[in-house]
């Protein structure tokens, strides 16, 4: 229940900016509508709100540090990956919600009249698989790049960067490891390839590495180094 | 400070362990690796053979039921990679040089520019890279990428051509998949037959279609006589020019300059632009529209100073002619 409330809460500070893309997106629309706006760069919202969102990973860290309520936070008896996992969950519903939104303004331009629309292809499982861990896992890695940096004084935000280059690195090296332990689970096939497959091991092994970075960051929220 | 100055010296090592072991291993392609995978195992025992070839001398490739690619080289020779030596066989004759994929085996064949080959296949799959002569195709699957030379001849198939412009595209029976990924500038001919025909980003679209399924999108210009079947055309950017009979057609007009003759048709105009203008000239055609200025059998509809001339005469059938800012 307290996560909940943690998430509505997030959404009361966060939400002033996924309006503002709701009205820039409508605002692109009418413009377009009145022959303003090419209608072949109906995909300029979207490129524009995943730029957006990309600041938006650790903004909210930010925040909570900028306005104090970081320490109200932390006095709520709630562990650190709890606060981490409610804004990891705003920013994804966030960010599917806006997709749902843009979608629905240019369907038009995404599908034909009169054509048959699939949500997923044959290859549904993997792009889901991809569509939300791909996300999760860029999204825990810039928090952990951001809390990693709070051990440094100065320079954080290059601190942070090289945080997060070092942090890739690593995860590039860990997870070919960690995919060779399910080796044993069965593949994904890629539609339109012959003897081409996305390995399940290899999406269970980020998915593992991100929940293990989840767990690290948790820590890095609780104990905080007092600089 | 302990922790912090403990945190900086792991991540300078960190560091150093990175850049050398993307000067000695590649990590990235450990992990792509680790990713996906390739089933390698008809490939570990493949064998390559070398055929003299001269310049100007004819070749011929028949595939039956088997997996054949045909690939660029800059290399001068001729090679082929099988599974084995025994999954092809090379026949010499005055005619010139025939190569045959036997039933079951996979083969690739690495061909220098100068050699454009004639492909016979048969409930094969063919994947070509490389300019030909000519490809007759029945029965199989048929993807040909930045091929800019030959005739394509295909009956029971499925072709998909990407970046390819042919001198002419022949189906019977087939679905044909045409996108040209680099700029559209080149022009695709087709006669196609009882085909399902999908276009998208090519400069110019022509010939003919019969019983046809053909739908067009982001075409530059058309000209294209349909008989039988059904027509789709959205989103193109200048001339269309259509000759229909008994089909049953869907066309977005834009202010695009669009000459359409239709006998015994069921057409349905949508019109993109309120100042567009469009002539009409029917005879015994059922009309139905909403569009404001249009009156009568015989009516043309003129908005806007600038707009370019469309032209439609219909003689029989139905015409719907509506525009979206309007309600009906």
């Amino acid at each position: 229940m307290i996560s909940w409330k943690l998430y509505l809460h997030e959404w009361r500070e966060n939400g002033f900016y996924w309006l503002l893309m709701i009205v820039g997106t409508i605002a692109v629309k009418v413009l377009m509508n009145f022959g303003l706006f090419p209608e072949e760069l109906f995909s300029f919202p979207l490129i524009l709100s995943i730029f957006a969102y990309g600041i938006l990973c650790t903004s909210p860290l930010a925040k909570e540090r900028k306005n104090n309520t970081i320490y109200i936070k932390k006095s709520l008896p709630v562990p650190g990956y709890v606060h981490l996992l409610v804004k990891i969950g705003w920013l994804m519903s966030s960010y599917v919600l806006y997709l749902v939104f843009w979608c629905a303004l240019y369907f038009r331009f995404i599908v034909g009249e009169g054509d048959t629309v699939f949500l997923f292809s044959d290859t549904g499982i993997l792009e889901a698989a991809f569509f939300l861990l791909a996300p999760f896992f860029g999204i825990v890695l810039m928090q952990f790049s951001y809390l990693i940096a709070n051990y440094v004084a100065k320079f954080r935000s290059a601190f942070s960067f090289w945080a997060f280059v070092l942090t890739f690195y690593l995860v590039i090296r860990i997870v070919p490891l960690v995919a060779k332990v399910f080796e044993f689970l069965p593949d994904f096939a890629i539609a339109g390839t012959s003897g081409s497959y996305v390995s399940s091991g290899f999406i269970l092994a980020v998915l593992a590495v991100s929940v293990a970075l989840l767990f690290i960051n948790g820590k890095l929220w609780d104990n905080e180094p007092a600089i | 400070m302990i922790k912090r100055f403990g945190l900086i010296a792991v991540m300078l090592v960190l560091t150093a362990v990175m850049i050398l072991d993307f000067k000695i291993n590649e990590p990235f392609l450990r992990f792509f690796e680790s990713m996906v995978e390739v089933d390698l195992s008809a490939r570990s025992e493949m064998q390559t053979q070398t055929i003299e070839i001269e310049e100007g001398e004819r070749f011929f490739i028949e595939v039956d039921e088997s997996r054949l690619n045909l690939e660029p080289t800059k290399k001068k020779s001729l090679t082929v990679t099988a599974q084995s030596e025994d999954a092809v066989s090379v026949v010499r004759s005055e005619d010139g040089i025939v190569l045959k994929v036997l039933e079951g085996s996979v083969a690739t064949v690495s061909l220098p520019e100068a050699i454009l080959p004639q492909v016979t296949a048969y409930g094969a799959s063919v994947y070509v890279s490389v300019n030909v002569a000519e490809i007759d195709a029945r029965s199989s699957y048929l993807s040909l990428t930045d091929v800019k030379t030959g005739k394509i001849k295909a009956a029971d198939s499925y072709v998909q051509l990407t970046n390819s412009t042919p001198e002419i595209i022949e189906t019977t029976r087939c679905q044909l998949e045409i996108a040209q990924a680099e700029a559209k500038k080149d022009q695709i001919i087709l006669d196609a037959t009882e085909t399902v025909v999908n276009v998208s980003s090519v400069a110019l679209v022509k010939g003919n279609a019969q019983n046809s399924t053909v739908s067009l999108e982001y075409v530059d210009e058309v000209d294209l006589t349909v008989k039988g079947g059904t027509l789709r055309v959205r989103r193109t950017e200048n001339n269309l020019g259509l000759h229909l009979e008994g089909t049953n057609a869907y066309l977005e007009l834009g202010d695009h300059f669009s000459r359409i003759t239709a006998e015994e048709s069921e057409v349905t105009i949508k019109m993109l632009r309120t100042d567009a203008e469009l002539l009409v000239e029917t005879t015994g055609t059922e009309i139905s529209t909403n569009v404001v200025g249009a009156e009568g059998p015989n009516f043309s509809y003129v908005r806007g100073k600038d707009a370019k001339e469309q032209t439609l005469k219909t003689q029989g059938g139905i015409l719907r002619l509506y525009s979206p800012f309007v309600s009906m």
